[in-house]
């Protein structure tokens, strides 16, 4: 029973961690990019291939998946928002988003392939049951990934520049705040955020190119879970989003994992819209 | 003034035996020397193009093969390649495309029966011969699509070698069914179910796995709190493959797996934690591919190597018998039109259905009015996955 847990709260954490991918995007830009899941994707392969391939140490592999996470963050935001949400109000992002998060999966998948493939061991262990490092590996990174996410908003003049364009984007244009390059900064930072979560799950999901869309809508769910803006929220969400997977395939079997979570999805959207954490902002008036 | 034309019944009748007759005479030498177009669907790219990549390379090795011994009936061939990128979708349309807009006289794939299912009707409609290289039973029926063949094994016939093999030459009593949650796999337990009633057992445990399923040990628990002493397993997802066999080792419950061809996949080696967690798993493979005490591969299939040396390699690792199943679409298309003497669909059908002997480097092809199978049961060999050779062959379990 407790490795049940532990691979629900595992999955739990991937699933959260990608939760957080959508905050950061969604609280500067007010797009839930449909691309969130596939940062992890890119940043698996790459981990894989700077180790595996080009025989490079784990944390050249852990630095290069983290640059190709904030790189295609960054492309994302410059090829698919910017100009869309400028010109235009309709939701185009949602086409615009996914047609960039199809493009990449495909590519990835010509030149890497379509088979899974094995992600190096991260650090020196056997296999080591509830211990192994493939399933706390995962959790240990979404912790302190949140954690340096909470002190990055509140200790740091650049979050607290993120947090005045997620309140009121207009008004921190008006005093000066560069909102399009906060923007911009913000996606590759969350870009960065869902290459950790894939080179933290690679041992336990594999290299896959199809990783992206099972992270996105887990980590979809996750948020809605959780209430859309709130870190913490995502977290929760993901961790009673993995778990449910875990004891639904444990007790009623693995083909009802995805009708669970698309019907955790669906209870939320219809009783709880707005998550069980809902971000709320406080305006001085 | 309109002058009125009297056309009676029997003046159109005789036009119309004359247009009939007109039909048979000679057609010009120009459309006797064109080459015979064979429509070629395979999934190079998506989640099947490892397999699919080896069966392209195969039937173009075939097709290369068949016009140097001076074509069919004199006539070169052609494969027109479509891609349809695992997408039963796209395949439907290709068919489509390649019947009507190319008009290719036959056509060979999809090469997985989930996208070869919707294009039988499409083909069939169309009056054209299909070999189909799909291994799901329900793909082939005579009755409702008379032109389509099949050219590998049934799925049935890998789970029947399978299962013989665990029970009676493994000795093992309480066997537990493992597939995942694709529609293959669903269909697989129900066969593999069936093949142990068979043999008048019935499975310690079964369950189904989600091919995102990120670990087995629960499954593999179950089934040994189950009392299993081995494991079918029926999944051609790698992933799928390699999380059980990790979490059986991870475990330290070495019980034998038979399993689909796709754990010799030396994918599936490479995603192993140990490479000692290969051991004591088997798997349905094929004479063509059993090397002999020497490690040395049948004459047939060295010599194709040997021709295609720096071209084949890279498609082993889908396993070799690939290759050979995507050669063996055009030869059987050639020997029908051979013995039929035409191209005529209902014909080519006839002579095939005779129970004719075609042969193809992965063996020997007897169809019959009521079997479009055709592989025999004696072509399929079960080898220990552990006994992957550098050349590509295995050994016999």
């Amino acid at each position: 029973m407790l490795l049940i847990i532990v691979n629900g709260l595992a999955l739990g954490a991937l699933y959260g961690m990608t939760a957080i991918v959508y905050n950061m995007q969604f609280s500067t830009s007010k797009v839930l990019s449909f691309g969130a899941g596939q940062y992890a994707m890119v940043g698996g392969v790459i981990g894989a291939y700077v180790t595996l391939h080009l025989g490079y140490p784990v944390w050249l592999g852990l630095l290069g998946s983290l640059a190709s996470g904030a790189i295609f963050g960054w492309l994302s935001e410059f090829i698919a928002i910017r100009r869309i949400v400028r010109t235009s109000d309709d939701h185009l992002w949602i086409l615009s988003t996914l047609a960039f998060a199809t493009i990449v999966q495909q590519l990835t998948g010509i030149w890497w392939g379509t088979e899974p493939t094995p992600f190096p061991r991260v650090f020196e262990q056997g296999y080591a049951g509830v211990l192994d490092q493939k399933f706390w590996l995962p959790i240990l990174t979404a912790v302190v990934m949140a954690g340096a996410i909470d002190i990055f908003y509140r200790k740091t003049m650049t979050g607290k520049v993120f947090l005045a364009t997620a309140e009121d984007g207009l008004a921190a244009r008006a005093r000066g705040i560069g909102t399009d390059n906060v923007r911009a900064f913000s996606f590759a930072l969350s870009g960065l955020i869902g290459a950790a979560c894939g080179f933290s799950a690679g041992q336990l999901t594999f290299v896959n190119f199809a990783l992206g869309s099972t992270l996105g809508l887990g980590g979809f769910v996750a948020l809605a879970v959780g209430g859309i803006g709130s870190n913490a929220g995502g977290l929760i969400g993901g961790t009673l989003l993995g778990l449910l997977i875990s004891f639904t395939s444990h007790f009623v079997g693995s083909q009802y994992q995805n009708t669970v979570a698309i019907g955790l999805l669906v209870l939320f959207l219809l009783f709880r819209p707005q998550g069980l954490f809902p971000k709320t902002f406080l305006r001085h008036v | 003034m309109l002058k009125t034309i009297n056309i009676s019944r029997r003046t159109i009748l005789l036009a119309g035996g004359a247009a009939a007759l007109a039909g048979r005479f000679p057609t010009p030498a120009i459309a006797q020397n064109k080459p015979i177009q064979l429509g070629w669907i395979v999934s190079l790219t998506g989640v099947f193009s490892n397999s699919a990549q080896a069966q392209d390379f195969g039937a173009k090795a075939a097709i290369e093969q068949i016009n140097e011994s001076g074509g069919i009936e004199g006539r070169k061939v052609e494969l027109v390649t479509r891609d349809s990128a695992a997408d039963p979708t796209k395949a439907v349309n290709y068919a489509k495309e390649l019947i009507y807009n190319t008009s290719v006289d036959a056509i060979c794939g999809p090469t997985n029966s989930g996208e070869a299912l919707p294009t039988l009707g499409v083909v069939a409609a169309a009056n054209r011969i299909h070999v189909v290289l799909g291994s799901v039973d329900d793909l082939i029926n005579p009755a409702k699509y008379p032109l389509a063949f099949r050219q590998i094994n049934t799925n049935s016939q890998w789970v029947k070698a399978s299962t013989i093999h665990a029970v009676q030459k493994l000795n093992k009593k309480k066997v537990a069914i493992i597939c995942d949650t694709t529609g293959y796999g669903q269909l697989s337990a129900k066969v593999a179910k069936a093949q142990l009633q068979a043999l008048g057992m019935e499975p310690a445990y079964e369950a189904l796995l989600d091919p995102n399923q990120t670990d087995a040990t629960d499954q593999i628990n179950a089934a040994r709190a189950a009392g299993a002493d081995a494991i079918s397993m029926w999944s051609n997802a790698s992933g799928i493959v390699a999380r059980v066999l990790n979490a059986r080792g991870e475990q330290k419950w070495d019980v034998p797996v038979v399993a689909h061809p796709a754990a010799l996949y030396k994918q599936v080696g490479d995603l192993l934690t140990k490479p000692a967690y290969w051991e004591n798993v088997y798997s349905p493979a094929y004479d063509f591919c059993i090397v002999d005490q020497a490690g040395k591969l049948p004459a047939s299939t060295q010599a194709f190597f040997d021709r295609y040396k720096g071209q084949y390699e890279q498609f082993l690792a889908a396993g070799m018998w690939c290759i050979f199943q995507g050669q063996a679409g055009p030869l059987i298309y050639a020997s029908g039109v051979k013995a039929a003497g035409n191209l005529d669909a209902a014909a080519i059908a006839q002579k095939l259905n005779t129970g004719m002997e075609v042969g193809t480097p992965s063996g020997i092809f007897k169809y019959s009015d009521t079997d479009h199978n055709g592989y025999a049961d004696s072509n399929l060999v079960m080898v220990a996955a552990s006994s992957l050779q550098p050349n590509g062959g295995y050994r016999a379990a």
